[in-house]
């Protein structure tokens, strides 16, 4: 059983199978693009339908018999394959031609004869008219410099360009360049098939064949206006590419450089900053990539539809699975952001304080103790890390320290810890917050507290952090080493009051040698 | 350089000085004009006249109208214009001219090779 088609051929009525019909609307498309040129395709089409019509009426023994494949092959026999109607190299002699001769607008095709590795190089040098060494020069050029991120482009374009395979395609893959000046000539070509239409019309035509003055005017205007939305769709593809290319390129950089930075420069991907999500670095890297690269690969394969219109599609299986794993993706990254933001959404402080045995006449010397062992530099920076400590236990290394000070009317000087930390739950955040390791020492009168704390190694103990309260009687001098001056952020402690003999009055510093000149200072020391 | 688009060419130079002797002595139709041709062995396929009636046509060699015809669609029937027929005058004494230019030639050859 096979589905028929109902047709209109030279105004005759035919039923077609639905096969056949597919074959005889390709092979009267084929000879309109060869006709293309020719100044009166739509007459001489009208014949050669007129003709078919005639051979298909011949060929039935009966009305109402159905067209079938074999009927369509035998009328092929007969007019010939579509080449023959071609007339190209008559086309100069011909005085009856008064327009030059054009050739069909060039397609981007594969030239699979002489290809190195695609074919797509010698397809574009066909499409482009730049020599195919200067071409293959570009992409290994280009894949150097972007680190393999042009390769990518190069095998989307190879997925996404058929390969000239028919005499159509290599002949179309060889067609009028496209370029500026050929679009702008299409567009004079239109209008002036426009003009000709206008003046030429065929009055001899017999009824309803014969199109009318007005749809005449309005193909020729479609005409001029395909030409110019030819023009628009290829400049806005051009601008796309243009776009989406490096994009996608610089997202492939960000990609591999980040990956094999974790897998062969740290040897441990925990190592850096796996925290942003709770989860490896390599798989957040792999999301961020997924959920930016997928919009601009669409992005680009429309560019390259615009600019070549023959354009494979890849498929539907790839279009479902490219959104589903974005979609993915996207839900992934969400949940766990929204997880990340429940994990920290409780907060508790644990604290300690401490009397300091200082008799009230001594001098008490405060300074930050860094460890060499974890950090090269005594400064307070937002980075944590994990470290191992002296009994070879993984722990987070960071540097949220605060030092504070506060005046006391109490003869003696207090240190205040608070240790606080961030979980899920209060009991958590508590219990975390006690398993925070925070050291001080005082030994002949100088304070040296820890410029670092070591917690558990979990992603929400980033936000760990040690407040250390200081609280001074009056008239207790104090010497505070100049290495405080990253911890503390008190607005009343200047630059100058470091390294200098200080009382502390009403949350307040008072330099007690300030007036002596520094000579005069250190011969006190 | 291939044979068959030699061949082609050569075919196809006298396709329309023979399609316009076909339209000398009376009017045709497309099928007609393809009959005579075929039957001479000048055109294989059909294709090729469609697109050479209707540039004779423009250049006012020929002129055409319709007829209904039995059963299918009705037909074109091309003759020759006044135009025409100078045109198909001078071709034949160009025909003629060449056809013994040619004979002269290849029959020397021939007469030097044997």
């Amino acid at each position: 059983m096979n589905k028929t088609i109902n047709i209109n051929l030279a105004n005759v009525f035919f039923h077609i199978d639905e096969d056949a019909f597919i074959k005889l609307d390709s092979y009267l498309k084929a000879i309109e693009r060869y006709l293309s040129k020719e100044q009166s395709k739509d007459e001489i089409l009208q014949d050669i339908e007129a003709r078919i019509a005639e051979l298909f009426t011949e060929s039935m023994a009966q009305a109402n018999q159905v067209i079938t494949m074999s009927q369509v092959n035998a009328m092929v026999a007969i007019m010939g394959e579509p080449e023959a109607y071609k007339m190209e190299d008559e086309e100069e002699s011909s005085s009856t031609s008064t327009s030059s001769k054009f050739k069909a607008s060039r397609k981007l095709y594969r030239d699979i004869e002489r290809n190195y590795i695609g074919g797509v190089s010698a397809g574009l040098n066909h499409y482009l008219g730049i020599n195919t060494l200067l071409i293959r020069l570009f992409w290994v050029i280009s894949a150097v410099f972007s680190f393999g991120g042009t390769v990518a482009i190069y095998v989307i374009i190879w997925i996404l360009i058929p390969a000239a395979r028919t005499t159509a395609q290599k002949l179309d893959m060889q067609g009028d360049p496209v370029n500026l000046s050929n679009i702008e000539r299409k567009v004079k070509e239109g209008y002036s098939k426009f003009a000709d239409k206008m003046g030429d019309i065929d009055y001899e035509k017999y009824g309803q064949q014969t199109k009318s003055g007005l749809t005449k005017f309005l193909d020729g205007l479609g005409e001029v206006l395909r030409a110019l939305g030819i023009f628009l769709s290829k400049f806005l593809g051009i601008i796309l590419l243009l776009v989406s290319g490096p994009v996608l390129i610089g997202l492939l950089i960000f990609l591999f450089s980040f990956g094999t930075l974790s897998v062969f420069e740290l040897g441990d991907f925990s190592q850096i900053e796996f925290f942003v999500l709770g989860i490896p670095n390599w798989i957040q890297i792999v999301l961020y990539f997924l959920v930016a690269a997928i919009p601009f690969f669409y992005l680009l394969i429309l560019s390259l539809k615009l600019i070549f219109s023959n354009l494979k599609s890849i498929g539907k299986a790839a279009h479902i699975t490219l959104i589903g794993i974005w979609v993915l993706s996207v839900i992934v990254i969400t949940t766990l952001s929204v997880k990340k933001q429940l994990d920290v959404s409780y907060d508790a402080e644990v604290i300690e304080v401490i009397n300091l045995d200082i008799s009230s006449g001594d001098t008490l010397q405060i300074r930050m103790n860094p460890n060499l062992m974890f950090s090269e530099n005594l400064n307070q920076s937002k980075k944590s890390k994990i470290v191992k400590d002296e009994f070879d236990n993984e722990r987070l290394y960071n540097s949220n320290i605060h030092v504070n000070f506060k005046s006391t009317s109490d003869d003696e000087l207090k240190l205040r810890l608070t240790k606080k930390s961030y979980a899920s739950s209060k009991a958590r955040a508590r219990e975390r917050a006690s398993l925070i390791d925070y050291k001080y020492n005082l030994e002949n009168n100088v304070l040296k507290l820890d410029s670092y704390l070591l917690s558990n190694p979990e992603p929400t103990e980033r936000s760990a952090k040690v407040e250390v309260t200081i609280y001074i009687p009056e008239n207790h001098v104090i010497y505070l080493d100049e290495n405080l001056n990253n911890f503390n952020n008190r607005r009343n402690l200047n630059q100058s009051n470091y390294n200098q003999y200080l009382n502390y009055k009403n949350d307040d510093w008072e330099c007690l040698d300030c007036r002596t000149t520094p000579d005069t200072l250190s011969t006190q020391n | 350089m291939k044979i068959e688009n030699t061949k082609a060419q050569m075919r196809k130079g006298v396709l329309e000085y023979c399609i316009l002797s076909v339209l000398s002595h009376n009017d045709a139709y497309v099928a007609e004009i393809l009959d005579t041709l075929k039957s001479a062995k000048l055109l294989v396929v059909e294709g090729t006249i469609y697109p050479l009636l209707t540039r004779l046509k423009n250049a006012n060699l020929l002129s055409y109208r319709w007829e209904e015809s039995t059963g299918g669609p009705p037909r074109k029937y091309y003759g020759l214009t006044k135009d025409g027929k100078e045109f198909l005058n001078e071709l034949s004494t160009t025909w003629n001219e060449l056809n013994y230019a040619v004979i002269t030639i290849t029959s020397k050859k021939n007469t030097n090779n044997e």
